[in-house]
């Protein structure tokens, strides 16, 4: 049986999270500063890349055409910087946005599914770990939180989302964490459960 | 400054740059650094170089084919199977530096296959942020609270314990299983080309980014001694990773790990402390009949698929499996740094501080 989309938010942006080394879009986004967040977070599951889109010639024609819906249907054109092909945490190059993209021959996004080594399934399902955590980045930046409760919280989010490779194990997980915290940080964790489809009175 | 086992063009070029000049006598030495991860320590284990410095016969001589065993599972079962036998002989205290990387998670993953309860009571694994960054899946499932750590920077390797412990890496992983190179021509897609036998590519310096005409000769030359056949333009590319760099990878990070010994003492830590799995002669032999099954996966998955499917097998995390690439893994070591020019097969070290060194190095370099 297929997997179920169960976060599929609409998100835009010139930041795309994208494979080093089958150049596939995972996610776009406008806020650089969470494109980043995500990459190190889910350094252990994806080898990414955040690319400026910008830089490609066709981008502004399909800006409005490449949503977290269809990015996986566009990839990046090879690059002829090999320090990008092979990622390296010592490297602080894969620590930036790649703004100077220098491409073979082709100055534009392509728009065809790259080869990944998992199935369809797997891959919406991943895809659905993006941006479940996404959502909770918007989140955390509406709730605005200071506390020290807060930070031990977001570190416990975060830490979730590195170590676990299943979504059900994200969301129970997610949900046991959060249950906790209601009535201890503001906002945040009611947000969290009614994200997650879960009742604040079960 | 002879016999020496090690000899660091680069840390020459970062206080002599114009060695690199076309007109220096021995440029070419200088300029192998340009080919795309070409170690800064040249020498080949299968014939002598005719190298300007006095070169000691390899650390590392590649073995006679001892086996058959095209699976690598069972081959690097088999080397941790003889090294728990003989840690738990020795009463010495087993370290693994893991990096999270591909290649010591698959040797800390054949440790927990094949080491009993005893051997991984005494396992101590050394790690550091970047490691649990590399795979928190792996650390948090099968690494906390499970085994010993230490933080690697807290290592402290001293007369008083360096002949009681045996550390175990992940060093030439590189060298057995593929290597950068190999890994620029995959994302290209240049299959065809990695397929071509090589004696028909008609500029060869095509095949290691950055190589030179005097690279691709000392590739060439080595490969009328190679103890087997060098036929396909794959085979050519993961020959001089084999055959050239396999002494480098295996010296870089002694001095850091020996850093408090005398030379006798790092000498002895060198041949007795140091356990390298992808170094041992099952492995190398592993490497050199299983090189047509890697190039033909070139196709289908990215470099490193045998340890990484060996991995998967264990752990199940088919997400890391999938995306984890050939990266320079960090460890937290001190490197080799510029400062060390050379250390002979005595292990005594050479430092571009010394005014001795300087003088020496300026006759064997005709820089005086």
């Amino acid at each position: 049986m297929g997997y179920q989309a169960q976060f599929q938010f609409l998100t835009k942006g010139r930041f795309a999270l994208v494979d080093t080394h089958f150049r596939n879009i995972w996610l776009v986004l406008d806020n650089q500063e969470h494109a980043h967040t995500i990459r190190n977070v889910f350094r252990g599951k994806l080898s990414l890349l955040v690319c400026d889109l910008e830089v490609f010639e066709n981008f502004q024609d399909h800006r409005d055409q490449i949503t977290s819906h269809t990015c996986s249907f566009w990839q990046l054109p090879t690059t002829s910087n090999t320090i990008l092909i092979t990622p390296s945490m010592a490297n602080p190059i894969f620590g930036q946005t790649q703004t100077k993209y220098h491409s073979l021959e082709c100055p534009n996004l392509v728009n065809k599914t790259a080869s990944c080594l998992l199935d369809q399934n797997r891959q919406l399902e991943l895809q659905d770990q993006l941006l479940l955590y996404h959502r909770i980045l918007e989140l955390v930046d509406i709730a605005n939180l200071t506390c020290a409760n807060s930070v031990e919280f977001i570190d416990q989010v975060n830490k979730i989302f590195s170590i676990e490779i299943h979504i059900s194990d994200i969301v129970d997980q997610l949900y046991q964490l959060t249950i906790t915290q209601i009535g201890t940080i503001n906002v945040l964790p009611s947000c969290i459960l009614t994200t997650l489809r879960k009742s604040l009175y079960e | 400054m002879n016999n020496l086992i090690f000899f660091s063009t680069n840390a020459v070029i970062s206080h002599d740059f114009d060695v690199t000049d076309s007109d220096y006598q021995y440029h070419n030495w200088f300029n192998l650094t340009k080919g795309l991860e070409w170690p800064s320590h040249t020498t080949s284990r299968v014939h002598q170089l005719n190298t300007p410095w006095s070169l000691a016969p390899t650390v590392c001589p590649i073995p006679k084919l001892i086996h058959s065993e095209e699976n690598f599972d069972n081959v690097i079962d088999s080397i941790a199977e003889k090294f728990c036998h003989q840690i738990l002989q020795s009463g010495k205290t087993p370290y693994i530096a893991y990096s999270g990387g591909i290649d010591s998670t698959s040797i800390l993953v054949s440790l927990l296959k094949t080491g009993n309860t005893n051997f991984l009571e005494k396992l101590i694994v050394l790690y550091n942020n970047n490691s649990i960054k590399e795979n928190p899946y792996f650390y948090h499932r099968f690494i906390e609270k499970k085994l010993q750590t230490q933080d690697i920077n807290t290592l402290n390797i001293d007369s008083l314990n360096f002949d009681k412990i045996v550390i175990v890496d992940g060093e030439a992983g590189n060298q057995i299983l593929g290597w950068r190179a190999i890994h620029v021509h995959s994302y290209y897609q240049n299959f065809d080309f990695l397929d071509q036998p090589w004696r028909t590519v008609s500029d060869l310096t095509t095949a290691i980014p950055g190589s030179t005409a005097f690279t691709v000769e000392l590739i060439k030359d080595s490969i009328h001694h190679a103890p087997i056949d060098i036929e396909t333009v794959y085979d050519f590319i993961w020959w001089a990773n084999f055959n050239f760099k396999f002494d480098e990878v295996l010296i870089r990070k002694v001095p850091g790990y020996a850093k408090n010994l005398t030379a006798v003492q790092t000498q002895l830590f060198y041949n007795h402390g140091l356990y390298r799995f992808y170094a041992q002669p099952e492995m190398q032999v592993w490497s050199m009949i299983s090189k047509d099954q890697r190039r033909n996966s070139t196709r289908n998955v990215i470099s490193k698929w045998a340890p990484k499917n060996y991995i998967y097998q264990f752990d199940g995390n088919d997400l890391w499996y999938a995306s984890k690439k050939e990266e320079a893994s960090y460890s937290g070591l001190d490197g080799i740094g510029s400062k060390l020019i050379a250390i002979d097969n005595q292990w005594n070290k050479y430092s571009i501080a010394d005014p001795d060194v300087r003088k020496a190095l300026g006759k064997i370099l005709q820089r005086i």
